[in-house]
């Protein structure tokens, strides 16, 4: 038996990605904009890599450092315009570094 | 050089296989669904994972797979180091943390009016000539002056970087002789631009690297040399084969040309999906202690190549995998790789393509492949067309 074939099925390895994004982002807008939640954004600064795709997409919300890796600017808060802006930025981090949590 | 044909991807798999060279994705397809850890006795034993979560999986575990062998070959030779590329943890840190300050987006978009006059004066040479070969005279031209400028090296060099690069990348996955001469040869040449710096510094890479410490010392001779040659190698192969596959692929589909060539805001955009699609680059790990993932066991002393290219084009990952759709949202590529060794000249990288792609349709928005001449592709670690005659 030469193969080295997997013995398990594989556990799929969907981050978070099996909800597109663009459908979370149309109803998060709603609701933000129905004065029902608070959207943030935070960069977990352990995972960044500094691939640099939130700051491409979202520079409103996200900075780099000297080194280019990305940090959240200010608290985090998102305004309602850049609801949609926040989940695109979390569905391109290759490193699934960033966080958006609705309050 | 003989080696026997495949008959079986599963088991005996072989990268150099003319097959694989021509157009990988079918072989991946099948071994994503039949085997999805591949393994070939040849090249004293190589694994192949072809599924995104195994090889984000091998990528995020430095504990058991080296970066101290990144390239498989026929004759494992001396250590070769390039940090921080060839480094693992706690030395890689430090070694990265000294050139990333350089290749920031803020840093790359320093060097964008550079680029956009490197490609207008290539365009000029072949604008009114109705073709050219467009990996040849364009897409190896951009990244090698660029990456030369940002080094301080002379920019009319590229065909001695490239033969270092084929050497080391290409010919010496089976030659150890033809590895071995260009690395003496280039270290022998950095040497020297090294030496003027010591007595003059200027304002070039090179200049930063000769002078910089790291805990109060100097680079070791090796670490500097090694870190140079990794800047103009990794500088240029790259993103040649990077900007040559965006146009294979556009040369190809009139509606998405079309599209890029009305829209230039578009192209970043389709740059990421280019990327994604058609990653050109291929690492390798050595695996240094006992480990299993997803069910299969790994060898200490056996090499992994570690296909971003395969994991870009799983199903599971990204729907429509096979397709490239340039306006794609979600694109949560490993085109550079992903954990610490992500690529530093990733910003470089997407600002060249974005470069190359603009610069060109606003000259030549009509092109296609030459149906009288042959795409070539290389073979190794980096994929991408070495000669794309186009019409136009």
């Amino acid at each position: 038996m030469s193969s080295v074939r997997s013995r398990s099925p594989a556990p799929r390895f969907l981050p978070d990605a099996a909800t597109p994004a663009t459908t979370v982002c149309v109803e998060a807008a709603r609701r933000s904009r129905e004065g029902h939640l608070t959207v943030r954004v935070k960069v977990d600064r352990d995972r960044c890599q500094g691939h640099a795709r939130c700051a491409a997409l979202a520079p409103e919300l996200f900075k780099l450092d000297e080194l280019g890796n990305a940090e959240e600017i200010g608290d985090g808060t998102v305004p309602e315009a850049l609801v949609d802006k926040a989940y695109l930025a979390k569905a391109n981090c290759p490193e699934l570094a960033i966080e958006v949590t609705e309050t | 050089m003989s080696r026997p044909p495949v008959d079986d991807w599963n088991t005996d798999f072989d990268h150099l296989d003319p097959r694989w060279i021509e157009n990988p994705y079918p072989i991946w397809d099948g071994l994503r669904e039949q085997c999805p850890i591949a393994h070939t006795a040849r090249y004293r034993g190589v694994y192949f994972p072809s599924r995104y979560e195994d090889v984000r999986a091998v990528a995020y575990d430095t504990e058991h797979f080296s970066s101290r062998r990144i390239i498989v070959r026929e004759t494992p030779p001396p250590r070769i180091p390039a940090p921080p590329i060839t480094s693992d943890p706690p030395e890689h840190r430090p070694a990265k943390n000294l050139l990333l300050p350089a290749f920031t987006p803020d840093a790359i978009k320093r060097h964008e009016a550079h680029a956009r006059e490197i490609c207008g004066k290539l365009i000029d040479r072949f604008a009114d000539k109705g073709g050219c070969d467009i990996a040849v005279d364009y897409a190896q031209e951009i990244p090698a002056r660029v990456i030369a400028h940002m080094l301080g090296l002379p920019d009319d060099e590229g065909d001695r970087f490239r033969q270092w690069i084929h050497e080391i990348l290409e010919l010496g996955i089976t030659e150890p002789a033809a590895l071995m001469k260009a690395l003496s040869e280039s270290s022998k040449y950095f040497q020297a631009e090294i030496e003027k710096r010591r007595a003059q510094p200027t304002d070039d890479l090179i200049s930063y690297l000769t002078h910089a410490t790291i805990d109060g010392a100097p680079l070791a001779e090796e670490h500097l040399i090694g870190s140079i040659r990794l800047i103009l190698i990794a500088g240029i192969d790259t993103t040649w084969s990077a900007i040559g596959a965006c146009f294979w692929h556009l040369a190809q589909h009139p509606e998405d040309r079309q599209r890029l060539a009305a829209d230039a805001a578009l192209v970043p955009t389709a740059v990421e999906e280019f990327l994604r699609a058609f990653s050109p680059v291929t690492m390798a790990r050595e695996v240094i202690k006992d480990v299993t993932i997803n069910g299969c066991p790994f060898k200490p002393g056996e090499m992994v190549l570690l296909s971003f290219p395969a994991a870009n084009r799983d199903p599971a990952m990204f729907p429509d995998a096979d397709r490239v759709v340039i306006d794609r949202k979600e694109n949560r590529h490993a085109a550079f790789g992903l954990g610490i060794h992500r690529c530093i000249g990733s910003n470089l990288a997407r600002m060249e393509i974005t470069v190359a792609l603009q610069e060109w349709f606003a000259r030549i928005p009509e092109f296609r492949l030459d149906p009288a001449a042959k795409v070539t592709w290389s073979e190794g670690t980096v994929r991408g067309p070495r000669r794309l005659p186009v019409l136009f």
